[in-house]
């Protein structure tokens, strides 16, 4: 049983919040609830406790970009990053905050994207109203305060007040002719915008309750919206950090619904799956024009443009859940796109959502961006795009190759082959890559062999016919199909692609890599998406409506 | 973006905001002064994919025949047909060194395991994952600390895609902390030229303004540094963060050459690959000119990414990927049409790396040095590849060519068998080439994983 109805008993376990913590650590952390619950825990049901995570972890520059722009509630994303020394990550995802560090180069970064963002937010009464959250403060206090709390996150504290005065007030010598004011305000932004407090999500909580560390109102709030929006938190939200509702399961799912319906949520969504699946990849896609005349730079974007509307459109406009991101025979296409998938009918530079009926397409792996990406330039690739959905969508224990690949023999001209057959003669049963590659890579990989290197559709390979039926074991459980949309179809009803996918969002949603306590967690989101169906957006809910997500490990990291 | 002029520079990014430079007078004395009269400087090129050499199907096309000393005459002409004659002129300034092993076994993709090693002499977390991490900080950094001063993190260059299969893994700055590379030599010189040209007076008050704001911002740093609920990891994060923020110095006047900035101005796509000799080239301008005007004594410039899929034009041919090439098949990996001439073309890719280092080697030479000579004199400017040949990706017989002789402690013309003796002694030579010594004061023996065999490579050092 579940509890998601508002009716349920547990909701009562809300309201122990502990008001008395917002002393002299509660001025700067906030309120906490003594133990958080997971509205979504069946009775009985073991707790699910939180891996350790770094208490500083650094903006990632996507997070950075965002947060500009929602700082000084600019319509679109300001560029400001678009020359900052590249984050490296060694991770699916590149927000892994406890991993980010600031060296002199990214210190520059900062001084510099700091000195621009504070000009721009005060060159008006206009921009200094939107910095300091709509309202323009008429005494000097309340606008450092205004411009504080939305620059940390969280009020500042009485001794952070009487530091940025101090700057307020030194601020006209350094900005002849500027209105004392303007100058004041600018200055106080360049310190913030230059502050651990703005440039890293900190979290300070210590106090230990039911072995675990409660995060402080703010400091939960901050989790949600870099969780959901990969930015801050905007108004609504911090006034419920600031006034407690946030740590009531109501005020909490009230507010985790809401950022779900924003279109900052559709952003995070598309960064995630452009992460996951490797979209940025399509930029370097080139394809000889004499063997593929349907390729063009072009393309490219609209392979992404593809890729973008298609999981909008299924998590949010449907509300859909795994399944059909795996196997929906819709897509979105363009004139670009249509040439490649054969489509006939007029098209032209918008996008038209069209249903495959012919059983050919279906799902995210069979849009041409995916199988171009995952080709070489002239062959389709069958091994690397086995192991690519082995590693990212099943997340499967592929042992590392070998440390010397050889050669896939030349092809016989005198005996024409596919190329399944020969990669079958290389790897297969009975070869030295039988272990990997019979049950699991070639399987994957094969199923994909009705389409080329650049996703289009065949019958015929080297002038023989395409087989692309196969047997995948999952988890020691075979599974025969035949070809993608059959293989698509069968990894979306197997629990091991629902368990992968929500690994790879708690990843994502808490911006650390994975740890051994949050197994219980994806092993009960994954069995819900997989036996439910449960829409995205769900699984969404219920990844950050758990305790794990609340809380913060006892152990350090 | 064309009209890029250093005026603008200074004065165009939201009024007068732009980047510090940094100092010899603002780095601790301590710091180089240890024994040290002269600077020195260090720069590491890295190729990737392997050589061609002995030990593969290919046959040897690239070091000189013989090993021991090193004439200009024997490289260019007795050795015309091998890939280092591209050094040529350079002969009695070199130091080859052959067959340096990474010591940590690989158990996945050779070139994701073996780019950590090479300037850490450190084994990795391995794993099944493209990108395993360096268990210690690099040579750069640990140099970085001694002669630029705590703080000044080294020129960490790449020429190369943002986006690829094996990113950025060359420096790191603390154990599986990979240190951010810059891609575009415009940005690289940006950050490094600062307000120099400004007018004094708003010099001034940019330099005290930041001064305000970084006291500020260094009291927040401490404070949290100081927490005692911080791990270890966070408190080390912090304060690498606290070393980073410098206050601005004045005194710059030490431009680089207008040609050369108009260099780094029309590369408009850093990351593309037509570009690539370009951006490699720039970042050697910048890296020489910064060793010049002694804004860094570190830098490093990883050339393409972990399997360099640059596909480099030739004699106006443009090439397969460099990767697939140094496979010899039309693939990354194991099954692929087989390239023709796939060994050729390779050697001519090695003649254009070194071609390449070549540059380096000019740009340093054409700067005087206060001790006489010229500034290549007082570097050790080191060429590596991480892996050893193309087939089969060897990682125990990496090629290092060092050139500059870094202030006399060098010995140089000659070529040297390192016999596969691991990484951590090449690294050590060059820590103490360039005058660094262990707390102790004596030399240095001991960079990288403990289990190593101690020492440096054998008569390289005066």
């Amino acid at each position: 049983m579940t509890t998601d109805n508002p009716g349920s008993p547990m909701r009562t376990h809300s309201l122990l919040i502990a008001l008395a913590l917002f002393g002299c650590e509660g001025t700067l952390l906030g309120p906490r609830v003594e133990r958080p619950v997971d509205p979504n825990l069946p009775e009985g049901a073991p707790r699910e406790l939180p891996a350790p995570s770094s208490r500083v972890a650094r903006l990632s520059h996507g997070e950075y970009e965002n947060t500009a722009r929602d700082l000084l509630g600019a319509s679109q994303s300001l560029g400001i990053t678009t020359n900052f020394v590249a984050d490296s990550s060694s991770t699916t995802f590149n927000n892994n905050g406890g991993n980010l560090v600031v060296t002199s180069a990214e210190w520059q970064d900062f001084q510099t994207a700091a000195e621009e963002l504070a000009r721009q937010a005060t060159l008006n009464t206009q921009a200094l109203t939107a910095i300091a959250g709509g309202t323009l403060p008429t005494d000097d206090p309340g606008l450092i305060r205004a411009l504080g709390r939305r620059a940390f996150r969280r009020p500042l504290t009485d001794a952070e007040l009487t530091d940025y005065t101090a700057l307020f007030t030194q601020a006209g010598t350094f900005f002849p002719g500027v209105p004392a004011r303007q100058a004041g305000a600018r200055l106080v932004l360049e310190a913030m915008l230059q502050s651990p407090h703005f440039l890293y999500r900190i979290e300070l909580s210590t106090t230990v309750t039911a072995e675990v560390i409660p995060l402080s109102s703010t400091e939960l709030a901050s989790r949600l919206s870099y969780a959901l929006w990969q930015s801050m938190p905007d108004e609504a939200l911090l006034a419920a950090a600031v006034d407690g509702s946030l740590l009531t399961i109501d005020g909490y799912t009230a507010q985790a619904t809401r950022l779900l319906g924003d279109p900052k949520a559709r952003d995070a969504v598309a960064a995630f799956h452009a992460q996951l699946l490797g979209t940025s990849r399509y930029a370097d896609i080139t394809r000889s024009l004499t063997l593929f005349p349907e390729f063009s730079v072009a393309l490219r974007e609209s392979m992404k443009q593809e890729q973008q509307r298609f999981v909008a459109a299924q998590i949010f406009t449907e509300q859909a859940g795994l399944d059909a991101l795996f196997t929906s025979p819709t897509s979105y296409v363009d004139a670009n796109l249509a040439r490649v998938y054969g489509l006939t009918g007029t098209f032209d530079a918008t996008f038209q959502k069209v249903t495959f009926t012919d059983g050919k397409r279906g799902g995210l792996f069979t849009q041409v961006g995916f199988l171009a990406a995952n080709a070489t330039s002239t062959e389709s690739d069958p091994i690397h795009r086995g192991v690519f959905l082995n590693h990212k969508l099943l997340c499967a224990p592929l042992p590392a190759p070998p440390n010397v690949v050889p050669m896939l023999p030349r092809p016989d001209p005198l005996v024409p082959k596919t190329l399944r057959t020969r990669i079958t003669e290389f790897t297969g049963t009975g070869t030295c890559g039988a272990g990997c590659h019979s049950t699991m890579i070639n399987p994957a990989g094969f199923a994909f062999e009705h389409y080329d290197a650049l996703g289009r559709w065949r019958d015929v390979d080297n002038g023989l016919p395409v087989d692309a039926a196969d047997t995948y074991t999952f988890e020691g459980k075979p599974r025969s199909f035949d070809g993608a949309a059959g293989f698509s179809t069968v990894m979306a009803e197997e629990p091991m692609a629902h368990r992968c996918y929500a690994q790879h969002w708690v990843e994502f949603l808490h911006g650390r890599g994975l740890g051994e306590a949050d197994q219980a967690m994806i092993a009960r989101v994954g069995k819900r998406s997989w036996q439910e169906k449960t829409p995205v957006t769900h699984v969404l809910r219920l990844l950050v409506e758990s305790e794990s997500f609340k809380t913060r490990a006892v152990e350090e990291k | 973006m064309s009209d890029w002029s250093r005026r603008r520079f200074l004065t165009g990014l939201g009024g007068v905001t732009l980047a510090l430079p940094f100092f010899e007078s603002l780095l601790p004395r301590a710091a180089w002064g240890q024994g040290m009269t002269r600077h020195r400087f260090l720069m590491v090129v890295r190729a990737g994919n392997g050589i061609v050499q002995e030990g593969s199907e290919a046959g040897e096309r690239f070091w000189p025949r013989a090993l021991g000393a090193l004439t200009v005459a024997d490289l260019k002409t007795t050795n015309a047909d091998r890939a280092t004659s591209v050094l040529g002129d350079y002969a009695q300034r070199l130091l080859m060194v052959k067959n340096v092993r990474l010591p940590f076994a690989r158990n996945s993709c050779g070139h994701a395991e073996a780019i950590p090693q090479l300037l850490t002499a450190q084994n990795h977390t391995g794993g099944t994952s493209n990108s395993p991490l360096a268990q210690g900080r690099s040579v750069d950094w640990h140099l970085s600390d001694a002669l630029n001063g705590a703080g000044n993190a080294p020129l960490v260059f790449m020429a190369g895609p943002t986006n690829t299969y094996i990113g950025n893994g060359l420096s790191w700055s603390a154990a599986q902390q990979r240190a951010a590379a810059e891609r575009s030599p415009l940005s690289a010189y940006m950050r490094l030229t600062g307000l120099s040209s400004a007018p004094p007076e708003v010099q001034v008050l940019v330099a005290n303004r930041r001064k305000s704001v970084n006291d500020l911002v260094r009291g927040q740093l401490r404070e949290l540094t100081g927490k005692p609920q911080l791990s270890t990891r966070d408190k080390a994060r912090l304060e690498q963060h606290l070393a980073a923020v410098r206050d601005m110095e004045l005194q710059m006047t030490c431009d680089l050459e207008a040609d050369r900035v108009a260099a780094a101005q029309a590369i408009t796509q850093p990351e593309s690959n037509d570009v690539r000799p370009q951006v490699v080239r720039s970042f050697m301008d910048l890296a020489a000119w910064a060793f010049n005007c002694r804004l860094n004594h570190v830098a490093t410039l990883q050339v393409g990414h972990g399997n360099d899929g640059t596909q480099y034009t030739i004699n106006g041919t443009k090439l397969p990927s460099f990767h697939w090439i140094s496979h010899r098949i039309y693939a990354d990996g194991a099954d692929g049409e087989a390239i023709p001439d796939a060994v050729e073309l390779h050697h001519q890719i090695d003649r254009m790396q070194l071609g390449f280092f070549k540059h380096l080697l000019d740009r340093l030479d054409g700067y005087g040095s206060p001790n006489g000579g010229t500034l290549l004199d007082d570097c050790a400017a080191v060429w590596n590849n991480d892996l050893g040949n193309g087939p089969p990706h060897d990682a125990s017989s990496t090629p290092w060519i060092i050139a500059g002789g870094a202030g006399g402690t060098l010995r140089t013309g000659q070529v040297v068998d390192h016999q596969k003796k691991p990484v951590n002694q090449m690294l050590n030579t060059l820590i103490n080439a360039m005058g660094v010594r262990k707390s102790d004061g004596s030399p240095t023996d001991d960079f990288g994983d403990a289990s190593l065999a101690r020492g440096v490579v054998s008569n390289s050092l005066v």
